[in-house]
């Protein structure tokens, strides 16, 4: 393994450079994550909380 | 016909399930004074009779029925949508009935129905009914010239729907038994007749309420 210190700042530069290159899949992801959940969340709002009907005479 | 009058006989036409259960709810009500089989049919609970003769109505489901009626000569109350020569009620169903709901509401928005027996082919969206009705694929109808959204039940029971500007009004009950008043509450109306019960709906829909449908509305 090269130990030089300018071996040190390329393997450091590789990881930034991936870090770099995934950084807009991880947005993406986590925004469709994001999204899911809050169209599950809204199920669950209908389905959790059903309208609360009251006995009514015709009128 | 008002609640406390007397004297009428109905006479009931051998057409179905729908039609013995709507026998069972006017024998009850205080406006009829007697139900009748009209034969050939044997019934434990209903006299029968070979004709329609000396019945104010007739009382029978379905396609066959206004042929029936008008072989005996007496008007009859229908479950059917449209009107037909010899038929003094129609619309006496929980389509009819869901229709009547939507006329006692301001700016009606939505009127659907759910029910077991409605045969639904091609659903363009879905509505949200009651439970334990849910919310169900419906397709587009006409009923007394209004949209109607139809949709079959995934269970035995059954629901009418009418959304207006201010509330939502609704009837849940099992599908037959729903069906059976809904097609009895015609009664109420019917000396105002020819008429679809929509056109007379507080009287209709207090008359089926009395034979023991329970409405309800949300805010």
């Amino acid at each position: 393994m090269d130990k030089s210190p300018g071996a040190v700042e390329r393997r450091g530069g590789h990881r930034l450079l991936l870090v770099k290159r995934l950084s807009p899949l991880i947005v993406i992801l986590a925004a469709v994550a994001a999204a899911v959940a809050l169209l599950r969340s809204g199920e669950k709002t209908e389905e959790d909380h059903p309208e609360q009907w009251k006995p009514v005479r015709p009128a | 016909m008002e609640a406390g009058q007397t004297g009428v006989r109905v006479g009931l036409l051998v057409t179905g399930d729908v039609s013995v259960r709507a026998a069972h709810s006017l024998q009850a009500h205080p406006g009829v004074d007697e139900v009748v089989v009209v034969g050939p049919a044997t019934s434990k609970s209903f006299q029968v009779v070979d004709s329609g003769q000396g019945c104010d109505y007739l009382v029978g489901h379905g396609p066959s029925a206004p042929d029936l009626a008008r072989k005996h000569g007496v008007g009859l109350i229908w479950d059917g949508d449209a009107a037909e020569e010899g038929v003094v009620v129609w619309g006496a169903s929980p389509a009819g009935f869901a229709v009547a709901l939507a006329d006692r509401e301001s700016d009606p928005r939505l009127v659907a129905v759910a029910h077991p027996d409605i045969p639904v082919s091609d659903t363009t969206r879905t509505t949200r009914f009651p439970d334990p009705v849910g919310r169900l694929g419906v397709s587009d109808g006409i009923v007394g010239g209004r949209p109607v959204a139809l949709a079959r039940s995934r269970n035995e029971f059954a629901a009418c729907l009418a959304v207006g500007a201010k509330r939502r009004v609704t009837v849940v009950d099992h599908g037959g038994f729903l069906a059976g008043i809904a097609l009895a509450g015609g009664i109420a109306v019917a000396d105002d007749g020819p008429l679809p019960v929509w056109e007379r709906a507080l009287p209709y829909l207090e008359a089926t309420t009395e034979m023991g449908l329970v409405m309800a509305e949300s805010d």
